[in-house]
């Protein structure tokens, strides 16, 4: 004990005070997000953080499960009991906890390296197991804790550190694989609306049954022709007015779309 | 019937093979013999062969041990062949002993071939004989599966023909209960009580066979047979023993596994279908419901010990079984689960390697991977059982070690342990072994700090629900606020505490290991472990009666290793033997680590389990040498 300092990488005492009197921002830590200022974390982490609050899910009844990655970060920034697991490995370790302790929240949190490259096969799997956990795919579309290369979200042609003539392969669809697999929530949320981010947040976690969030989030650090805030603002738009979410051929309609929309694109209720 | 047998004279133990071809129940008619000698006192060993690839038809083989001692291993040679196809039995002659004794079906003309090819070749078939009649084809060329077991035998031999399919015919009109009817011919010939038999006929048959008057029928048309026209000259018999064996059940070591894992009140089991460890996933699937628990079929085994890392954090048992070309695939949550310090047990249940390998066959070969799996320094605890009752007890040990010092633990079978059915005793599991847990106290709840480095190396553990225990663990290094960091100090002391809980597990858990054998000074000492210890044990047991000065030293945790007593024991030993089934000599080369006594190793990977009297021999050679 006596040999440790207490690292920097934490809130002055003071701002602890004033956060926890304040009361919503309760499930913050005492660590500093490590994330570069700007990035689109910070916005998927209030939303989610203000969801929590807003559902009155105790800390103690909390399990974060997060895999590698800029997001695999996240359980150590929140109040509550977190496992940063292994690369592309949160979803089976979120099942497993959630089948232990059913009375406990569980959410996963993957990233679009992590839960769509190297872990993609337990996604399929989990969807059809129908665990009650919240699965948060925070997608950059690059690879940023390795400092820009390309991940399976990464648009056909984009030039990276890994593809300097350009990524030669397709990217991946992940509303379109979450649907195609029965599952029975599908959102996509855009780390820039943090108030519709909740939304969808809240509704996910109160469904019964896995549930599958997909945020679009700028890597602000590597990441300077895609997904940046300016372009993001400009290709999403919420579902029109008196869209079915009830509806599995609307919402692939909508997954297979060219058109970004967000919100809940289906929500088939636990029976 | 003729002729008196003096019970079990040959040596203290018979080994019985039925061979058989897949369609004729010879793994049935294993199970209710073996059944059957367990009952009346015997201590039975049962490893079977079939087929590794799925198909209608091919060598099936109910290999059984049965004897008046205890014994933990199988005999290399075969004492009584039965056989219900002539064509296998033959290849399984070499196996048998000088005097052995052959029970073959004496009508095989009048066996229908229905699985068989009928184009044989039909110079193949010229060089064999004239024509042979089945019912089905009447008169035919025979071809190779036509021959006779009978012109095979040597001359120290006993040879029995039983028409299995006439009476068979007879009594149950198909000829699929020559199963049956040779198991009555085997109670007649070996005195064994047909009481006991018939009530494990019924036990085996009776719920699915409507027809079980008939089944019974054949079988005492089969007793019949050999009392009216056989006379017995062989010397071996089965009596009824005067022994109490009620406490004894009949169950293989997956059995064993999964039953501890009730007991210790696992509640999650996750796994991926393995041979040989697939039952253990069956029989908790069957189970583990009823007692609160869940069982997931993941879609492969990193999901599987994802599943129990999962649990583990949330406080629960859970476990996963595999074998070799699974745990491959688990060793980065073994890492992880060292680094987060977090408790699992993990069962690899080895087969023949390296990749897929020899599914179906037995071996010793993963315990370099039990041992040093994982990147960076990841101590863990490897455990082997030699015995299906030490597989209980050292998987429930595993459930509290684990969770007692947070960290997995690897439990080391094999697939002949895995398979081999044994009529055991089980130790019942003390209350105390139920938790293990190290809770966080109310003076620890005023800072809680998950990696606090404590003197022991074990860090409070605050569960899931309880308010203020909050923590993040990883697979980063962390200091002891949970925070991640990279430098010296911290991953020095955090190294250090991740081992120094290892050495808190051997001072207080690992217990002394056993010496058998001769005390002080011996020319041979001889240390295993896993299932190959239980054939050295079996050798010893027959060469100490010789007075022979020889001794061994039974070691079942593996990893933390009882380095003292294994000293003291390499001091008292002229030669140390290492007997163990795989190429490299793995536990040798572990045991060389450790120790500066040279090693005589005697390595083997046979295919099939080493047997005690292989070992005797070799035990012999370094007498005499």
């Amino acid at each position: 004990m006596d040999h440790y300092v207490k690292p920097e990488v934490y809130y002055p005492d003071e701002d602890i005070r004033q956060v926890r009197e304040k009361g919503i921002l309760q499930y913050r830590s005492e660590r500093l997000p490590t994330w570069c200022p700007g990035c689109g974390y910070f916005g998927i982490e209030t939303a989610l953080t203000n969801a929590l609050s807003s559902l009155g899910i105790m800390p103690k009844d909390l399990i974060i499960v997060s895999g590698i990655g800029c997001v695999g970060r996240y359980p150590f920034f929140v109040r509550g009991y977190g496992m940063h697991t292994l690369h592309g490995r949160a979803l089976p370790v979120a099942s497993g906890a959630k089948l232990a302790r059913q009375e406990l929240t569980v959410l996963a949190l993957i990233g679009d390296g992590d839960g769509l490259g190297i872990g993609a096969g337990h996604l399929p799997h989990t969807i059809r197991r129908n665990p009650d956990i919240t699965c948060v795919l925070f997608d950059n579309a690059i690879y940023g804790l390795t400092k820009g290369q390309t991940s399976p979200m990464t648009p056909q042609h984009q030039v990276t550190r890994s593809h300097p003539q350009g990524n030669p392969d397709p990217r991946m669809n992940p509303v379109l694989l979450a649907l195609s697999y029965g599952a029975t929530y599908v959102a996509r949320g855009f780390a820039g609306a943090p108030d519709e981010m909740q939304n969808l947040y809240e509704e996910g976690i109160k469904h019964k049954g896995f549930s599958f969030i997909h945020i679009m989030s700028p890597c602000v650090t590597f990441d300077k022709v895609n997904y940046l805030y300016e372009n993001l603002r400009k290709w999403v738009r919420p579902l029109p007015q008196g869209y079915d979410s009830g509806s599995l051929d609307r919402a692939f309609d909508v997954a297979r779309g060219t058109e970004v929309f967000t919100g809940v694109i289906y929500n088939k209720p636990f029976l | 019937m003729g002729g008196k047998g003096s019970p079990l004279t040959y040596e203290k133990s018979l080994t019985i093979e039925i061979c058989g071809s897949s369609g004729d129940r010879a793994l049935a008619a294993g199970e209710i013999l073996i059944k059957t000698l367990s009952d009346i006192g015997y201590h039975v060993i049962s490893f079977d062969a079939y087929p590794a690839e799925i198909r209608g038809f091919g060598k099936t083989v109910a290999h059984m041990r049965a004897g008046r001692e205890f014994m933990l291993s199988l005999s290399r040679k075969v004492d009584i062949l039965i056989s219900l196809s002539d064509r296998y039995a033959i290849e399984q002659l070499r196996n048998l002993n000088d005097e052995g004794v052959v029970l073959f079906d004496n009508r095989p003309n009048n066996v229908v071939y229905e699985d068989l090819p009928h184009d044989a070749d039909q110079t193949e078939a010229h060089r064999l004989g004239p024509g042979v009649y089945t019912e089905k084809e009447g008169w035919k060329t025979p071809t190779k599966d036509d021959v006779s077991i009978a012109g095979h035998l040597g001359p120290g031999m006993y040879l029995y023909g039983i028409p299995l399919y006439q009476l068979s015919q007879k009594t149950t009109n198909e000829s699929r209960s020559r199963n049956i009817v040779v198991l009555g011919a085997v109670a007649a010939l070996f005195n064994v009580p047909e009481k006991e038999f018939i009530n494990n006929l019924t036990a085996k048959l009776g719920k699915k066979d409507k027809s079980i008057e008939s089944i019974i029928a054949a079988f005492e048309e089969g007793r019949r047979y050999v009392i009216e026209n056989i006379v017995k000259l062989d010397p071996y018999s089965f009596e009824k023993l005067s022994v109490d064996r009620k406490s004894y059940r009949l169950m293989d070591g997956n059995k064993a596994v999964a039953q501890a894992a009730i007991d210790m009140g696992c509640k999650l089991y996750a796994g991926y279908p393995i041979t040989p460890a697939t039952k253990i996933m069956e029989i908790l699937s069957d189970e583990l419901p009823r007692h609160g628990g869940v069982v997931v079929q993941t879609e492969d085994e990193i999901s599987a010990i994802g599943h129990v890392t999962g649990a583990g954090f949330a406080g629960v048992r859970a476990m996963t079984a595999t074998s070799g070309p699974g745990f491959c695939l688990m060793t980065e949550f073994i890492g992880y689960n060292v680094m987060s310090e977090n408790p699992i047990v993990v069962v690899d249940s080895q087969r023949g390697g390296p990749a897929t390998g020899l599914p179906t066959k037995t071996e010793q070969s993963d315990l370099n991977h039990a041992l040093f799996a994982g990147n960076g320094d990841t101590p863990r605890i490897v455990v082997a059982p030699t015995s299906a009752k030490e597989c209980y007890q050292w998987t429930a040990e595993a459930f509290y070690l684990a969770e007692k010092y947070q960290t997995p633990v690897i439990v080391l079978m094999d697939l002949f342990l895995s398979l081999s059915v044994r009529n055991v005793s089980l130790d019942p599991i003390p209350d105390y072994k139920k938790g293990g847990n190290k809770f966080p106290t109310q003076e620890d709840m005023k800072l809680y700090l998950r990696q606090k480095i404590t003197d022991d190396g074990v860090s409070p553990r605050a569960l899931p629900g309880l308010e203020n225990g909050y923590q993040a663990v990883s697979g980063l290094e962390q200091n002891e606020y949970g925070t991640p960091v990279y430098d010296e100090l911290s991953h020095t002391r955090m190294t250090e505490k991740r081992f120094r809980k290892i050495q808190t597990a051997l001072e207080n858990d690992v217990p002394l290991p056993q010496r058998i054998g001769v005390s002080g000074r011996v020319k041979v000492g001889v240390i295993s472990w896993g299932s190959t210890t239980g054939a050295v044990m079996d050798a010893l047991d027959s060469i100490l009666k010789q007075g022979k000065s020889v001794a061994m030293l039974k070691v079942i945790v593996i990893n933390p290793l009882r380095e003292k007593e294994i000293q003291a024991f390499f001091d008292d030993c002229e030669k140390v033997l290492v007997p163990e089934l795989n190429y490299e000599g793995q536990f040798a080369n572990w045991l060389s680590m450790h120790f500066q006594k040279k090693l005589y190793r005697y390595n083997k990977v046979a295919a099939r389990p080493i047997t005690h009297d292989e070992i005797e021999e070799e035990i012999n050679r370094l007498l005499e040498e």
